[in-house]
């Protein structure tokens, strides 16, 4: 036993117990013969020390509390305010709250595994599941539900630093894993998820008849084909701010005049012959006007033929990590936006038999999973971004296609409202500007609002998990990752030095000491 | 040295002594004791009360109060009223009170050692009996109390100037 129920008001409870429990830590009561769980919001002593019986840095409270007539013990004692979540039905499969407190009185005790067990909607290792981590200060598991994770989408929030890709690598792991096997793509602008390649040779993921594969695309292999790019990205790609309506209007027609004479593909050459076909006496410096800023459309990110070819990214069994470190941010969302709109048009035309196995790269017969870094970028919350607009659709209606998003970001401020509130399971680190913090309250459930009081103060790897793939919040110690995350911690900067220092003497000339430099100048 | 004699006794930590006539009156928050069987009962002079004899004083002209009152000694009346703190019995000092006074028993005011004995409990300087009678002392005789231990227990003093500055606020 915990504590006692000290009385209940329309918040929930309050239960008066001699231990320091910490925020968040769930707890029990006896109902009837269920067991009812309950989460601990926060806790206060229950009497408070005098405030002079602490102003001598050298006299301990407790004694100057007995010399006075005070039990010393009387200040051990914490009033805590709680709510319950509820007991699990198993026919339902949830959470049910009874909708009454406990009277004061009842025992308040530790929820224990038979309890926690329920947090999870699936069971560790079971086809589906994906043991993330632990019940925070427990040995109880947390296993997300796939299922739910890749319908309805999930974020991943923190602060620099917090664990975010740690804990995005522990996801993938785990979609990875033979009992999941999922078709995982990392579209990763910083190049930091290449540790995860070791996930084909280790032994936790491999199996007589299963073997993972990762494949990491090189941003020199990251190749847009310019039958792919819309008009507007081509308006975009061109114009600098300089480019009349009339250029635009010009190029609007030469691009559709190319797509009604059914040429699904074309290359920049019959683009180009198609702005030339334009050409009169009336518009000689309009077109040339075009053909000047055409020449942007010949950056090596950009082919007649090689596009990303969807179904050697999207394979069962495989994570593709398409590394797109080092190549411009306006280029980034441009690959991200050409690689949604023909995933989303794969997926869509083959679930409504558009496509069929005669549809190279077209045809995706099973759901796939998208795992989007720095999702601001892509997504911003105030501007424009080429990948946002597609981005937005496959949250709203990626459920009934079977493309699951997983958006990372560290400022979720600035990363788009109703895309972050289309992540229907949350996965909460650190977070320390109140703005953000204000912006996840926001967009997470109301049952897990009481721990967002928590997010500056979770240490690294601790995370609050809510949303639809378990059963009610909590608060979770990421597990351990299988594969290294060297590229993702931050830099021990002076050990670094310190080598390079050490590097230097060993291998270099010693250098002039400033003294004798001193000299030479007198 | 005898200051008093018990009148009155109201319950286990209440009583009145009365002041022998002409006798030097000593200050408020002054430890007392009053003997009882093999022990002491310590307790403080929590008020000095003042009367007189309601009853004749109106008629008589103060020039002739001495020459017709009849008793002239109980003329003006000064009573302490004492509050019982603990008792010291046999080297034990307790601070509670489970047999009070009775009348007539004398009061005298309680010396240094039986002061630090008092204020030693178990070994540690306490005045663990401050808490359970804070309602029934006022704040001017608790910080007198707590002079007269700070003389008497010096090492004691940082904590009770702690203590001083918790009754100077809250009481």
């Amino acid at each position: 036993m915990i504590g006692i129920v000290n009385h209940s008001d329309e918040d929930g409870f309050t239960f008066i117990s001699a231990r320091m429990l910490p925020a968040g830590m769930f707890a029990c009561y006896r109902d009837e013969e269920r067991k009812v769980l309950c989460r601990v919001r926060h806790g206060e002593p229950l009497k408070h020390y005098p405030q002079e019986f602490l102003t001598d840095m050298d006299i301990s409270p407790d004694d100057v509390s007995m010399f006075y007539g005070f039990d010393p013990q009387d200040f051990k004692y914490y009033s805590y305010s709680a709510s319950v979540v509820g007991y699990f039905d198993n026919v339902m499969g949830e959470f049910i709250n009874p909708r009454t407190n406990p009277a004061a009185g009842v025992k308040i005790d530790r929820a224990g595994e038979d309890v926690l067990k329920d947090i999870s909607k699936v069971r560790a290792a079971d086809p589906g599941s994906a043991l993330i981590g632990n019940v925070l200060g427990e040995k109880t598991g947390i296993a997300l539900s796939v299922r739910d994770i890749v319908s309805q989408h999930v974020s991943v929030i923190a602060s620099t630093g917090a664990g975010k890709s740690y804990t995005v690598g522990v996801l993938v792991e785990e979609l990875l894993k033979p009992y999941n096997m999922a078709p995982v793509l990392i579209f990763d602008p910083h190049g930091e998820y290449s540790p995860l390649g070791e996930i084909s040779n280790t032994s936790e993921f491999v199996t007589s008849s299963y073997r993972p594969k990762v494949r990491t695309v090189k941003p020199k292999d990251i190749k847009i084909r310019i039958s792919d790019l819309l008009v507007s990205d081509f308006i975009s790609i061109m114009d600098d701010g300089t480019m009349s309506d009339k250029m635009k209007t010009l190029f609007r027609s030469a691009y559709h005049n190319l797509k009604n004479n059914s040429k699904k593909q074309f290359t920049r050459a019959g683009l180009k012959q198609e702005i030339e076909a334009l050409r009169d006496t009336n518009n000689e410096s309009t077109i040339e006007g075009i053909m000047w800023r055409f020449g942007k459309l010949h950056a090596s990110i950009f082919d007649d033929f090689q596009t990303i070819p969807l179904a050697d990214y999207f394979k069962v069994g495989q994570l593709t990590i398409m590394d797109v470190s080092g190549i411009e941010e306006t280029f980034q969302q441009l690959i991200a936006s050409v690689m949604l709109r023909r995933l989303f048009d794969a997926r869509e035309g083959t679930e409504n038999n558009r496509y069929n196995e005669s549809h190279v790269d077209k045809f995706l017969p099973y759901p796939v999973f998208l795992v989007i870094e720095e999702a601001h970028r892509f997504a911003p919350q105030s501007g424009e971004a080429k990948s946002k607009s597609i981005l937005k659709t496959i949250l709203s209606e990626g459920r009934k296609f079977g493309i699951g998003v997983c958006l990372v970001s560290q400022r979720p401020s600035k990363l788009d409202a109703d895309s972050l509130s289309q992540c229907m399971t949350q996965i909460t680190m650190r977070i320390i500007n109140p703005t953000d913090q204000q912006q996840i309250a926001q967009s997470i459930e109301s049952a897990s609002r009481d721990l967002i009081s928590e997010l500056p103060s979770l240490a690294k790897g601790q995370a609050i998990i809510s949303g639809v793939s378990i059963n009610t919040p909590a608060l979770v110690k990421i597990r351990h990752r299988i594969t290294s995350d060297t590229k993702g911690r931050s830099k021990d900067a002076p050990a670094l030095w310190a080598a390079q220092r050490k590097y230097e003497e060993k291998y270099r000339a010693p250098e002039v000491k400033a003294d004798e430099e001193m000299d030479v100048g007198v | 040295m005898v200051i008093g004699d018990i009148i009155r006794v109201e319950d286990a930590h209440a009583y009145v002594a009365k002041i022998p006539p002409d006798a030097k009156k000593e200050r408020i928050g002054s430890f007392i004791k009053i003997k009882k069987d093999d022990g002491l009962i310590v307790g403080v002079i929590k008020n000095i009360a003042n009367s007189i004899r309601e009853d004749l004083i109106p008629y008589i002209d103060p020039e002739f109060e001495p020459k017709y009152s009849p008793f002239n000694e109980d003329f003006r009346n000064s009573y302490y009223i004492i509050h019982g703190l603990g008792t010291i019995c046999n080297g034990i000092v307790k601070y509670d009170i489970d047999s009070p006074p009775d009348v007539r028993d004398s009061v005298e005011m309680l010396d240094k050692e039986e002061l630090r004995l008092f204020h030693t409990l178990c070994g540690k300087p306490s005045i663990a009996y401050f808490h359970s009678n804070s309602d029934a002392l006022s704040k001017n005789v608790m910080i007198a109390m707590i002079d007269q231990v700070e003389t008497h227990c010096p090492e004691c003093k940082a904590m009770l100037k702690l203590v001083q500055k918790y009754i100077t606020r809250s009481l």
